[in-house]
């Protein structure tokens, strides 16, 4: 797994979002990752019938959109129990 | 005896005499006015400390039963206040199902001056409640843009999958026929015809990218290693930054190293068949499937994930787009100056 900086992180791209790049899955590709996809500044689009997978527990699938066409999947397997802890920083007094 | 009538010396003294008690008074009711305030906020201190110390135990508890969290809240708010404000009567009260921590401390507080006149103690009373917002979901598919019509936008029968975490849109989560399916489904500027179970809320929170505080690009000094990369090249065997007009690019090879940077810009002008911009790919890339169904994908892109840019106004020719963009998202701006204006 990836260390440093990037950890956790698969493909990142950052990109002034204007105007917002456009990523694009087309066609029926089937793509499997471990790690999170980071597109703050694209457009995801997936087109056809592909599938993305994240199969990582933390992982997070960011982009500046989303644009599904046709029918695929984005599919994140992630599970967000490891992160309800943050809950906890809601702490306050009210009376 | 006239004389003893008009002698004004020693007034001063009788005078002192007389209003010494008033005097003596003030100050006395002062002492304790001032050691009664501080007292009280010894025991508010203490007793804001008991509840959000007890509701942090009530938040986190692994314990199985909601009365079983409870009791460990008031453990946890008792020992605060034995330590902080030992002798005071107390009385708390853990709801798990209000997420809330109700203390309340009492003490008999004797004067000093005040003991003079009466017996009777002041009776300090002081309530704290604390509690703790339920944690959302955390978002694992997160549209962080604000200025589209739709950041998630579904058609077809389009379907994105997260059963275990949440489904998060800055931008309207918009959608027609397709199905969400999800820990949670949100979208902060309103909720379009998506199909999401369970149902999408709106006017939620701003999700911001997780990632933010991360390097905003990779570059060839990133200091990530232990990467397993697999390298973008081209079909004419190229790899790196640069291409060739109208090539296709694939994943070709894989490594294991520092992590790589790319930074295609095939000539995406002439022949609208830009694969990468500045696109950094990191280890886990478990597989791809450089194939693809579509005629036309094909003939632009081999790989599993291509990226394409917006075309732009270029050598006097009109601008035109592999990928359509989006349209500026009206309907985002005007909930947020709603939710503003609130």
């Amino acid at each position: 797994m990836t260390t440093g900086t990037m950890a956790g992180i698969a493909i990142a791209s950052d990109t002034p979002a204007e105007p917002p790049l456009v990523s694009c899955l087309q066609g029926s590709p089937d793509i499997s990752l471990t790690g999170s996809l980071r597109l703050p500044g694209q457009v995801l689009k997936m087109q056809g019938s592909p599938k993305l997978t994240l199969n990582g527990a933390t992982d997070k699938a960011i982009a500046y959109s989303f644009d599904l066409h046709g029918s695929p999947d984005l599919i994140n397997k992630a599970n967000d129990s490891a992160e309800q802890v943050a809950g906890a920083s809601n702490l306050r007094l009210v009376k | 005896m006239r004389s003893i009538v008009k002698d004004q010396s020693g007034t001063v003294i009788a005078l002192f005499a007389l209003s010494l008690p008033v005097v003596l008074t003030a100050i006395g009711v002062a002492v304790d006015y001032s050691d009664l305030v501080r007292k009280r906020t010894s025991l508010q201190s203490a007793a804001d400390d008991a509840a959000l110390a007890s509701t942090k135990v009530l938040a986190l508890s692994g314990a199985a039963t909601p009365p079983q969290k409870e009791t460990e809240a008031r453990i946890a708010a008792e020992k605060i206040i034995n330590d902080r404000a030992a002798g005071s009567g107390r009385t708390i009260a853990p709801s798990s199902a209000s997420r809330t921590v109700e203390v309340t401390l009492t003490l008999d507080k004797p004067t000093f001056f005040g003991a003079l006149y009466s017996d009777t103690d002041v009776a300090l009373r002081v309530t704290a409640r604390a509690t703790y917002s339920a944690p959302a979901p955390a978002a694992c598919i997160i549209a962080v843009g604000q200025d589209d019509d739709a950041g998630i936008h579904l058609i077809g029968s389009a379907k994105i999958n997260a059963p275990q975490c949440g489904v998060w849109s800055n931008c309207v989560g918009a959608g027609r026929a397709a199905k969400i399916t999800a820990r949670n489904v949100c979208g902060v500027g309103g909720v379009g015809s998506a199909s999401s179970s369970p149902p999408a809320k709106s006017q939620c929170d701003i999700a911001e990218d997780p990632y933010k505080s991360r390097p905003r690009r990779c570059g060839r000094d990133l200091s990530s290693t232990n990467c397993t990369v697999y390298k973008i090249t081209n079909s004419d065997g190229g790899s790196g930054k640069g291409g060739k007009s109208g090539s296709s690019s694939g994943i070709a090879s894989s490594y294991t190293g520092k992590c790589d940077y790319t930074n295609y810009s095939v000539d995406a002008e002439a022949k609208g068949r830009v694969i990468l911009k500045q696109a950094f790919i990191a280890a886990g890339f478990r597989s791809t499937a450089p194939t693809s169904s579509s005629p036309r994908a094909s003939t632009r892109s081999r790989t599993g994930l291509s990226i394409c840019r917006r075309m732009r106004r270029s050598r006097g020719r009109e601008s035109r787009s592999y990928c359509p963009g989006p349209t500026p998202c009206s309907t985002f701006r005007a909930a947020l100056r709603s939710r503003s204006a609130q």
